[in-house]
């Protein structure tokens, strides 16, 4: 079934390239093609292969990874996707320092390490790389 | 757990000897914390050594740590438009180049000399016409006279659509009143490869980046494009001195976010002044092929502004030509 | 070879040798880590080198260049993210060796090739610097065109299973090429109305964000969703030695003759052609090779010839790169271009001048190359011990380490927090990728070949005035546009021959 979506998101995204492509203003320049050309040759290739991704996926409804993802795992990997996203919402708010730090923490424990050495992991981790990237290579961050 | 400790101990090594390379810095009175300077090109390039050997030399008038910070993307628009947003306290420092006054024109980002408080001009790069060594014209004369009788067949490479020497070129073409075939590459230096190389028959960009291959005898300056003849090549005329009316060049000064205190500017502006005029950055300018052109802020300002209407006025019809 | 000697003495004294490790040092860091790139660490050392002399401060930067493209291919080869994109060919062969229970093979490959790459790169400098330079000026759009449409060919070889999703990945990664600014009119497209995308996405925060940060998604979901026993495969189970022998035998030193030839020659060939480095000298390397080999379908599965062919393509292409740098005065790839800046910073302007009035300058330039080259082969083994010792640490604390750089690395390269949004969005990109098993090549292969491929075609179509048999008339043009030709033509063949075996 995955394939099948996927094909159809193919598909759908060279629809949308060939329409975005189209309403490019077409250069003036004699040799050198428009601006639209090349666009329109990706849409046109994402177009097929989506077509033929998703005939092969209704043909064949395969699935991946030995199943779905149990429900934990979603959870955890939603949790991290969340957590990031909210790491890079936050980034320049506050401190790089302990925005790091919880940030890291959190990821451990989402990734089923224990209390304790995730707090020192974790702390090691965001001094090590605040030095790295501030002091060493004067990166500013926040 | 042996091993990650002992990781942890070579990691910490690396990070020591990092910082022993990159040096510590101590505090003063008025600017009392480090002080950022945006440049809106990657390391390596022009803007980069100004903007850095500026930063090397005031941090030690200032007293406070100055950090260059590249912010690069959309031909410095994207730098620009984050020193207009910062706070205009004086610890926001940007260096500006020529693109400060075409962003606006080529419809990449609504910016103009008049959103900052500009303090200094520091460097000008003008442009120069430059052709292989082996082409049947000789002298600028020459190539006009060429260019007329063949129009649309002599191959310009710019450093791209838009960028200062592609408008270098537009002028030049309008000024002598020929018709150029232009061929846009990914900046200066691929330009120049394929001048070399053979597959185009001239380039409009700076003296320095055909430095080399004039120097090897490949390639040939036939006019400086600029107001004054470049002290590299002090015995190439400018197109002026020949009696074409042409002058484009690419520069750089540095500028604060618009409505710093008076006082902030001044210590500042005095200490870039003080600055520029050590023996140090005037070295490393003269090493690095740079023509220092100092202007003051004011200066700067109307310097500024004229370019800015001039190539808001040059730059829609160069594009629409293409 | 007096010259050489000459060399020598100018660079064998204490304190050269001591920046040159420091250097080194230096570069091991910068590349083992995703995010620090060596064009980068060499612009950034560059103004603090300027008040040491000369062969010191060169030292410095050829130390970090050479060690820093060499020690990429740790984390490509360990945890299948290239540390920086010259070592992106070095994970199609490299990953899976250590899945195969050869980290240590792959890792002792990956510096001992990188030293024959780096050295065969020098001696060609030594010995054939200006005809090589002037070779890479015949390259012109054409040529280019030609050459990125030849790359993209490969799409099918890294395509895996599926030669279909392989295709869709490279045309999404075309797809994605194509934001920001029209190469030849400067139109914004698929910009979406935003600044922040005028010029594009930026390629190493992507690459980041597919390779790093997919990679720790997909590995959690994977290794959380297995039974605890199994979470440790064999090798992880043991200390050190674990990692098992990293020295080649005399039989596959023999076995990789072939690779590591093609790969040294086609490095040096690509780094001297101007604009184009080590990632694409190391992805054509690796596909030549494949073309020649007699055990193609090894590649892309631990081969050691492929991993060879990368190792010795993107690290001699450091030797061609210098070539037309300091022969010509033209960048060879980007690290050069700031090398630019800093040899004038020393009073000596590049190009047929300095070898010349400079030559002293130009055999001290080779004889820090020999030595850095000759440094990361002594203390390389060492280190890739040590750090493959970082994939032996529990796996919560990998994954932050790799999750944290990964942000803070995308971030620092252009100081764009735009670009760590970008690297979150690939992350996302690659783990949909690699669970939905869609290969991570092509995509790669497009961001990197996409924009040169359609850049030069319209290039060369306004050089010839209009007329497309510019890419058939000239020689070097033609043999990789039948090579593209050939490569896509093959399959059906094979496909044909298998039927009749059937």
């Amino acid at each position: 079934m995955a394939d099948f979506l996927f094909g159809v998101f193919t598909l759908a995204l060279g629809m949308v390239i060939y329409w975005g492509a189209n309403r490019l203003p077409g250069g003036v320049l004699t040799f050198a093609l428009n601006p639209g050309f090349f666009p329109k040759i990706v849409a046109v290739g994402l177009m097929v292969l989506g077509a033929i991704l998703a005939y092969q996926g209704w043909k064949n409804r395969q699935t991946y990874g030995e199943g779905k993802l149990s429900k934990e795992l979603r959870l955890r990997l939603g949790a991290l996707l969340g957590l990031v996203f909210l790491y890079l919402i936050l980034w320049g708010n506050g401190s790089f320092l302990l925005n790091t730090l919880i940030f890291l923490f959190l990821s451990h424990i989402i990734m089923k390490y224990r209390v304790l050495p995730s707090l020192l992991s974790s702390t090691v981790i965001t001094v090590l790389t605040w030095i790295l990237f501030t002091q060493a290579f004067r990166v500013r961050l926040f | 757990m042996k091993k990650s400790r002992l990781n942890i101990f070579l990691l910490m090594g690396i990070v020591f000897s990092l910082i022993l390379a990159s040096g510590v810095s101590a505090q003063a009175a008025f600017p009392e914390k480090e002080i950022t300077l945006i440049i809106q090109a990657a390391p390596g390039g022009v803007s980069d050594a100004v903007g850095r050997t500026m930063a090397a030399s005031a941090e030690k008038i200032l007293g406070v740590p100055i950090v260059p910070t590249n912010i690069t993307g959309a031909a410095g628009a994207i730098a620009m438009g984050e020193l207009k947003e910062s706070p205009p306290d004086g610890y926001t420092i940007g260096y500006v180049p020529v693109e400060l006054a075409m962003v606006k024109a080529l419809g990449y980002a609504d910016i103009s000399p008049e959103d900052f408080d500009l303090i200094m001009r520091v460097n000008i790069v003008p442009a120069a016409l430059t052709v292989r060594a082996d082409a049947p014209y000789q002298t600028f004369e020459e190539f006009v006279e060429y260019a007329k009788e063949h129009p649309g067949e002599i191959l310009v490479g710019t450093s791209g659509t838009g960028s200062i020497w592609h408008i270098a070129g537009l002028a030049l073409e309008e000024v002598i009143g020929a018709k150029f075939t232009y061929v846009p590459f990914d900046g200066a230096a691929p330009s120049v490869a394929a001048l070399m190389g053979g597959h185009i028959h001239a380039v409009t960009c700076s003296p320095t980046e055909v430095l080399s291959g004039v120097e090897g005898g490949d390639l040939k300056i036939l006019a400086v494009l600029g107001e004054k003849r470049s002290p590299l090549f002090p015995e190439v005329p400018t197109a002026q001195e020949l009696g074409f009316d042409i002058n484009v060049m690419a520069w750089g000064g540095f500028a604060l976010p618009k409505g710093t205190p008076e006082e902030v500017y001044d210590t500042i502006a005095s200490a870039f002044w003080e600055a520029l005029e050590t023996e140090t950055f005037q070295k490393i300018m003269e090493e690095r092929g740079i023509e220092v052109s100092p202007l003051d802020g004011p200066a700067f300002r109307e310097f500024a502004m004229q370019q800015f209407e001039m190539y808001m006025d040059l730059i829609p019809r160069a594009l629409e030509q293409q | 070879m007096e010259a050489l000697l000459v060399a020598f003495q100018q660079v064998l004294q204490p304190q050269v040798l001591l920046y040159l490790i420091l250097g080194t040092v230096l570069g091991l860091a910068v590349g083992t880590l995703p995010g620090l790139t060596a064009t980068m660490a060499v612009a950034i050392l560059t103004p603090l080198t300027f008040w040491l002399p000369p062969e010191s401060g060169l030292g410095v930067l050829i130390g970090v260049w050479n060690a820093s493209i060499f020690a990429g291919g740790i984390s490509a080869v360990l945890l299948n993210i290239p540390g920086t994109p010259a070592s992106i060919a070095s994970t199609f062969d490299g990953h899976p060796l250590v899945k195969k229970d050869q980290a240590g093979l792959a890792l002792g490959i990956n510096v001992l090739y990188s030293a024959i790459g780096g050295l065969f790169g020098i001696l060609i400098f030594l010995i054939a610097a200006f005809p090589l330079a002037r070779f890479a000026l015949s390259f012109g759009p054409a040529e280019y065109f030609a050459l990125g449409l030849f790359g993209l060919s490969m799409m099918i070889a890294v395509s895996g299973t599926s030669v279909v999703k392989g295709l869709i990945a490279g045309f999404i990664g075309l797809a994605l090429s194509l934001v920001g600014l029209d190469p030849m009119l400067a139109t914004p497209r698929f910009n979406l109305g935003s600044t922040q995308l005028i010029t594009g996405l930026s390629f190493i925060p992507l690459m980041i964000g597919i390779f790093g940060l997919g990679e720790v998604f997909y590995q959690m979901v994977t290794t959380l969703g297995q039974p605890q026993e199994q979470t440790k495969p064999q090798g992880e189970r043991k200390g050190f030695s674990s990692l098992g022998r990293m020295l080649v035998n005399a039989k596959e030193f023999v076995q990789t003759l072939p690779a590591t030839i093609i790969g040294s020659v086609t490095g040096v060939v690509i780094g001297a052609i101007p604009g184009s480095g080590a990632d694409i000298a190391s992805l054509i390397g690796w596909e030549f090779s494949r073309r020649t080999s007699k055990r193609k379908e090894e590649y892309g599965k631990g081969s050691i010839e492929g991993l060879a062919a990368t190792c010795t393509a993107n690290n001699s292409c450091l030797g061609g790169a210098l070539t037309t740098m300091m022969a010509l005065g033209i960048p060879g790839d980007a690290v050069t271009a700031v090398l630019i800046g800093s040899f004038m910073m020393y009073g000596v302007q590049p190009g047929p001048a300095m070898f010349r009035d400079k030559s002293d300058f130009v055999f001290m330039v080779i004889g820090l190359m020999i030595l850095a080259n000759l440094f990361f082969l002594a203390t390389g083994f060492i280190f890739s011990r040590f750090a493959g010792g970082f994939i032996l640490l529990p796996k919560p604390i990998m994954w932050s380490t790799i999750l944290i750089l990964s942000l803070v690395g995308s971030f620092s390269l252009n100081n764009r927090l735009f670009d760590v949004w970008v690297a979150f969005l690939g992350g996302i990109l690659g783990f949909l990728f690699r669970r939905y098993q869609f290969p991570l090549g092509p995509i790669i292969l497009a961001l990197i070949l996409g924009p040169i491929v359609e850049r030069n075609f319209r290039t060369a179509l306004i050089i010839s005035h209009g007329n497309p048999a510019i890419f058939l008339t000239r020689p070097i043009s033609l043999i990789f546009i039948l090579g593209t030709a050939l490569a896509l033509a093959s399959p059906l063949f094979l496909r044909k021959k298998r039927g009749q075996k059937e």
